[in-house]
């Protein structure tokens, strides 16, 4: 089935099927979300209002059997950050929409009433329809009951009561295969659904299946990149502790930023490490290793059980980890565990919203390391949406303003995750300098010497640094694009077939012949169209930098501090 | 230096061979080694059972000698009580940044790593090992059976977290006499403890009274 782009319009509640103009046919995932946000989004406009659109697409690889694939991207202007934003998840949505023929499913406009809604998509279809049933209802009773109501197996994708609510740090749900919770999680991408007033998606793709131009030569490159992958040792690593292995390395470099980043190292850390956590689940009956999207060969997920051996969580990711955990200074999985489900649940992002609770913690709303009033203030003070809940649903800053704390880490509004700029300053230019604000993934570990864009200046200087972090940037922003997991990126750093053979599958995939010098051009494409949009939106250098406190205050243990000069963070533009 | 006044009790368990894999996450808080003065990272390393160059070579990834990264196994281990943690490759772009000899190396903090010229010139210093991941497990079993020293405290808090773990021991001496897992709590009130463990499949067991 050709690919079209889904459109519905929430004003005149009118949908269309259309042909993808040529300039979209060769983006797919970020790439695409962000270049439909910059063509058809005033970037002066309120993202709560009907001038924004919500834009979700699966990568160019999505649907097909390409190992990994089965990312979905979300794009919009961001409620958070004022900036344009992308944020992806597992789950088995991207594989249908592809199936589905769904190169984009656009959002637009904004109903004149109260009224709720739903969307559902067939093959060549979108229909539009009034929902009451599970309007207020929590993601995992939504996704039961309408898995229920559906009668069949199909993709769902919802907003929680935070996304009704419009909190700015509101996510969007993506149902995995094991009919719980995948989360677009930074941004507020939810408040956005929510100011659309629909409360769910629906995707059936009916048997359909994903074109492939040389399926011969998709097959064997698939060969090679699921080897490449299966075969390296942080796959492994990541299968047997998932991504929360990184506590106790991260706590050693005195990165772990802990109590609201007043030091950078939790004397909790053993409570709540992969390795604990991986024993737990053991004990409890749980799964050490899990997918989120069917193809995923790393399973970097795991489901923990409670102390009854009951389901509480799954994808019990490291930063989600590090920010119920030491930046609350908490130290027990079990309220961390908790905390992670209500957060699924209520459909909210679990760095920003931690990270807020651990503001409001500075602020003596709550004392550091008490995890049951973490609990306790998500379950009634967020979900219901008290005063106290709105505040920390719209995100650390707003914490910050509402009390006056000066020690609120966030860039553009958003929350910095899980490693300390100061311990660790490569990421704190990539911090500074994302178009979305604070985000760890924006540059990952991108083998940039394979793709042709290493460096050209002395890496140990500064200039170097923010040259690094620039390549990285620019190949991540490029793999956002593919649907592909980030994770690949281990194997694509030591494995020289690795990424060739993912440039292989998209080539044997649409019958184009890509080079390495096309990766890097689309990744710089994406970079520069999110950057301008925000310029336009009236971003300045002045928002690339990173909050003062980091300038002022050393971390312990290292006592260092952020000394980055605005000029020098100012060079990332330069390409 | 552990206060070396009090009597070091030694403490023996013999476990299933499935239990040793949970048992090595007690690594992760550290054994107590002492060593010649400024030994190499690399020969010390050497010098625990189990380790060879080659698995240092390929396994050992990620190496912190006092919070700070390793890429020279001939760093020399130095000061009055220094903390070595080792551990497998790391996700993440972190995970990179301090993999040694990382492409991405360059996007670390490098604060300078402080030497202690006050400390006293004593002929063997005591060093802290942390071992993490996929290096406890495949290490541990050696280094159990092998014997370790350990702050009491932390396998106290260990165990008292891990009932289940606690209850799947078939047999606990505490210096060459049966003792009940109830009493490790008076077992354990020094400072340190020297503890083997021993799967009840390892042939090293036949050399012990077990």
């Amino acid at each position: 089935m050709a690919d079209k782009i889904f459109r519905v319009n929430m004003t005149d509640l009118t949908t269309s099927v259309e042909e993808v103009p040529a300039d979209w046919a060769g983006h797919g995932g970020r790439g695409l979300t962000s270049t439909i946000v910059a063509a058809e989004v005033p970037p002066t406009c309120h993202p709560l209002g009907p001038n924004n659109k919500l834009v979700f697409a699966p990568g160019l690889l999505s649907g097909t059997a390409a190992a990994n694939s089965g990312r979905l991207s979300c794009g919009a202007k961001s409620p958070l950050t004022g900036t344009i934003k992308e944020a992806n998840a597992g789950g088995t949505s991207a594989q249908l929409l592809a199936k589905a023929g769904c190169k984009a499913l656009i959002i637009e406009g904004q109903p004149k009433d109260d009224n709720w809604y739903s969307l559902h998509i067939t093959p060549g279809n979108i229909t539009l329809n009034k929902e009451e049933e599970v309007v207020g209802k929590g993601n995992f009773d939504v996704v039961e009951t309408l898995t229920e109501r559906l009668g069949k197996p199909m993709g769902i994708i919802t907003i929680g009561p935070a996304g009704e609510m419009k909190m700015a740090a509101a996510n969007v749900s993506v149902k995995d295969p094991d009919g719980k919770i995948r989360s677009c999680g930074r941004g507020g991408l939810g408040a956005v659904m929510g100011s659309k007033r629909v409360k769910f998606i629906s995707v059936d793709s009916m048997d359909g299946k994903v074109e492939i131009a040389d399926p011969d030569k998709f097959r064997e490159a698939n060969k090679t990149f699921a080897k490449a992958l299966v075969d390296h040792p942080v796959s492994q690593a990541l299968g047997t502790y998932g991504t929360n292995v990184l506590v106790n390395i991260i706590n050693e470099s005195g990165g772990l930023p802990t109590r609201n980043f007043s030091s950078g190292q939790f004397e909790g850390h053993e409570e709540i490490s992969g390795e604990t956590m991986h024993d737990l689940i053991k004990e409890r009956g749980g799964r050490v290793k899990h997918n989120c999207h069917k193809g995923c060969v790393i399973q970097c997920s795991q489901v923990f059980n409670d102390a009854k051996k009951k389901y509480k969580t799954s994808g019990f990711e490291y930063e989600s980890i590090w920010a119920l955990g030491a930046d609350c200074a908490v130290d027990n999985l079990d309220h961390i565990a908790e905390a992670d489900h209500l957060l699924d649940d209520i459909g909210i992002d679990s760095i920003e919203t931690a990270v807020a609770i651990g503001v409001a913690m500075e602020a003596g709303v709550l004392e550091f390391g008490d995890g049951e009033g973490l609990v306790r203030i998500l379950r009634e003070e967020v979900a219901k949406g008290t005063p106290l809940g709105r505040i920390i649903g719209a995100g650390a800053a707003t914490v910050g303003r509402a009390y006056g704390v000066t020690r609120v880490p966030v860039v553009k509004n958003q929350a910095i995750p899980a490693y300390d700029p100061r311990a660790i300053k490569g990421i704190g230019i990539t911090y500074a300098t994302s178009t979305q604000g604070a985000d760890h993934t924006m540059g990952y570990t991108i083998a940039t010497n394979v793709l042709g864009v290493g460096g050209s200046v002395d890496p140990l200087s500064k200039e170097g640094q923010v040259e690094l972090s620039r390549n990285l940037q620019i190949a991540t922003a490029a793999i956002d694009s593919t649907g592909m997991c980030l994770f690949i990126a281990f194997a694509a750093l030591d494995d020289t077939t690795c990424l060739p053979a993912l440039i292989d599958l998209i080539n044997a995939r649409f019958g184009i012949s890509l080079t390495g010098d096309d990766v890097v051009s689309l990744g710089k494409y994406i970079l520069k169209t999110e950057h301008d949009f925000n310029t336009a939106a009236g971003f300045t250098k002045e928002d690339d930098r990173l909050p003062e406190f980091f300038s002022l205050e050393p971390v312990a243990p290292h006592n260092v501090v952020w000394d980055f000069e605005g000029e020098e963070i100012d060079t990332f533009w330069d390409f | 230096m552990a206060n070396r006044a009090e009597p070091i009790h030694h403490l023996t368990l013999l476990i299933p061979t499935q239990a040793m894999e949970r048992f090595t996450t007690l690594l992760q808080g550290g054994i107590i080694t002492e060593i010649e003065p400024a030994i190499s990272v690399g020969d010390y390393l050497l010098s625990l059972p189990g380790f060879t160059s080659q698995y240092i070579a390929d396994r050992v990834e990620t190496i912190f000698l006092d919070g700070l990264p390793v890429d020279d196994l001939t760093t020399p281990i130095t000061g009055s009580r220094p903390v070595l943690a080792i551990s497998a490759a790391m996700p993440g772009l972190a995970g990179a940044i301090f993999r040694k000899n990382s492409f991405h190396t360059a996007l670390r903090t490098m604060p300078l790593r402080e030497t202690d010229e006050s400390a006293p010139c004593e002929e063997k210093i005591s060093v802290t090992l942390k071992l993490f991941n996929m290096v406890a497990v495949e290490r541990g079993q050696d280094l159990f059976a092998h014997g370790c020293l350990l702050r009491s405290s932390g396998l106290l808090k260990f165990i008292s977290k891990r009932p289940q773990l606690l209850s799947e021991v078939l047999q606990c001496d505490c210096d060459d006499k049966p003792v009940t897992s109830s009493d490790l709590q008076h077992v354990l009130q020094g400072d340190m403890v020297f503890l083997k463990i021993l799967a009840a499949g390892d042939t090293r067991v036949m050399s012990n009274k077990f």
